[in-house]
């Protein structure tokens, strides 16, 4: 009886080692792996998947993936360049006095704008780009594009480097003439007023309702280093010539 | 091949290793990696940071020239690159210091700037006495701005990672409990992967042959688990697209990053490489456990045969 059960055991264990078993038994052995693995990611998603929210509106303000394309998309955006394939901004305006229609063109950032003369002053065809940034003020005078548009009625703004573009800008004086040129317009202007202000004090280069051009440098009264005033020379617009825009 | 034994509960007690190992995996690189200054201080090594701090301050000097009237090189002659990038990881250390040990002294950015001052302040007075400028309170002031403003660019440009002013910012006081945080979660997630890993030994300590398969699976399953996002982030080289774009800040954050990157990815290869290893000792344990058993089973079956056949 005893030698039965011995060899019974046998056959069972042998059965336990056929092949659909065996086949089940490595399924089992090489999938648990992979549940694990789906059962902790699926655990992790669904615990992190509100702190990941409340994150991500601050990981998008550190990481722009999407800054590529929103530029390559965008018309005009503030302090950027001009891309390759970016079209003119032309744009037909009408004169609120005279009801008259004129043609404009908007600079992109860092395009050649304008060119300013005071040949009194010595100044003579200084080239002014749009926007102030460091960069821009090393190619010449920027126009500050908080500003009104040059053509524009307002408080044209234009700054330059005491050292570089705007250095003659100290020998304008009342009464001299500026002319300023665009692709679509000339401006000329009479000096009406010049002021030493600290760099803290914003008044001459806020919108005004005067039709004025205001340009201004670092005034360190012809010596070295880096000063706290500026120097404003404010100009009154007297003559305004639009021309034909050639696209 | 060998049945795995206990399989229900060794599987919810694999899961729950995989967890507490990746908690203690996130934390301690958040306590030992990143609040430590090593991988920072390697990554401005890497990225020649000095360099690139220098020529960010060689071409704002350029243009510091054309306002102030004065050379760019009476500025940058007065700068030296391996100084910068020792005050600039200097500034990483303190900052870090101070960010985790509230205790800690206040960051400064720590610059000599006795060569610059001096080089600023004989160029104007030459300029003076040959164009016959008096010395006055003006001269003066003229002077100290162009001091002070050269001395703003340097210690802005030395603070490449920003973490100085955090200190200064109301996050430092977030980061000092964060840290006390990070200290815990290692101490609790360590705690809980040795108490998982126990258990599990002691639940299946008859069969100690399955004991490699679990361990592989857990090392593989957390492998796995930090690779996926790492690898991802990675191939979409997600921290290239950081906002600020100053070259010396983003040049630093995106190699720290990548440097991160590369290590996590490394080591969890790593990691998944021994999983592996473990699994397939195992199926070489219970090919030759079963080897055996069977062995046994027909040196048994034999012996008995043969003990009837006497009879």
């Amino acid at each position: 009886m005893k030698r039965t059960s011995a060899k019974h055991n046998a056959e069972v264990r042998h059965q336990k080692h056929s092949s659909s078993n065996k086949v089940l038994r490595a399924f089992t052995f090489v999938l648990t792996p992979f549940l694990i693995l789906v059962i902790v990611l699926s655990s992790l998603v669904l615990a992190l998947s509100k702190p990941y929210a409340q994150l991500k509106p601050y990981t998008n303000l550190v990481f722009d993936v999407s800054a590529k394309e929103a530029e390559s998309k965008s018309v005009r955006t503030l302090n950027k360049y001009r891309d390759d394939d970016a079209p003119l901004q032309i744009k037909e305006i009408q004169d609120d006095e005279t009801n008259e229609t004129h043609t404009m063109v908007y600079p992109y950032y860092g395009d050649y704008y304008a060119s300013i003369t005071c040949e009194n002053a010595g100044m003579n065809n200084i080239k002014v780009y749009s926007g102030t940034t460091e960069d821009v003020l090393t190619w010449g005078a920027g126009w500050y594009n908080g500003s009104v548009y040059i053509g524009h009625v307002g408080n044209v703004v234009i700054a330059g480097h005491n050292h570089t573009s705007f250095y003659r800008l100290p020998n304008c004086k009342i009464g001299d003439i500026v002319t300023l040129d665009t692709s679509y317009c000339k401006l000329t202007y009479i000096v009406s007023d010049i002021e030493v202000f600290h760099e803290t004090d914003l008044t001459y280069i806020r919108p005004s309702d005067r039709d004025i051009l205001t340009m201004y440098t670092c005034w360190n009264n012809g010596r070295l280093g880096m000063s706290e005033y500026r120097l404003a020379v404010i100009c009154d617009c007297v003559e305004r010539e639009w021309k034909e825009v050639k696209e | 091949m060998k049945r795995l034994y206990h399989y229900p509960l060794m599987l919810l007690l694999t899961v729950l290793e995989v967890l507490s190992l990746i908690g203690f995996e996130c934390s301690y690189f958040a306590q030992n990696v990143l609040f430590k200054p090593d991988i920072y201080t390697a990554a401005i090594s890497d990225e020649k940071i000095g360099q690139v701090i220098y020529d960010d301050l060689c071409e704002y000097f350029t243009q510091f020239s054309m306002p102030t009237g004065i050379p760019a090189e009476v500025f940058t002659d007065a700068l030296d690159v391996n100084y910068l990038e020792q005050c600039a990881k200097n500034t990483i250390s303190d900052s870090l210091a101070y960010l985790t040990n509230p205790n800690a002294t206040k960051p400064k950015i720590q610059y000599d700037f006795t060569s610059l001052d001096n080089s600023i302040t004989t160029y104007i007075e030459t300029y003076s006495d040959e164009n016959g400028i008096e010395r006055d309170d003006e001269y003066q002031k003229l002077l100290d701005n162009t001091i002070k403003t050269s001395h703003e660019q340097i210690i802005t440009k030395l603070d490449v990672l920003l973490l100085c002013q955090f200190a200064d910012s109301s996050l430092a006081p977030k980061l000092h409990q964060y840290s006390g945080y990070i200290n815990f979660a290692v101490l609790c997630t360590g705690a809980a992967s040795i108490f998982f890993l126990l258990v599990m030994i002691i639940a299946d300590i008859k069969h100690p042959r399955d004991l490699p398969y679990w361990v592989g699976t857990i090392l593989m399953c957390s492998a796995v688990t930090i690779l996926i996002p790492t690898i991802y982030l990675k191939k979409i080289n997600y921290f290239d697209s950081f906002i600020i774009r100053n070259m010396h800040i983003y040049q630093t954050v995106t190699g720290l990053f990548r440097r991160l990157l590369d290590n996590v990815i490394n080591f969890q290869f790593i990691t998944l490489l021994i999983g592996c290893c473990f699994i397939i000792l195992t199926i070489i344990i219970h090919l030759f456990y079963v080897r055996s058993v069977r062995k046994k089973a027909a040196a048994r079956y034999d012996y008995d045969e043969n003990e009837e056949s006497y009879n």
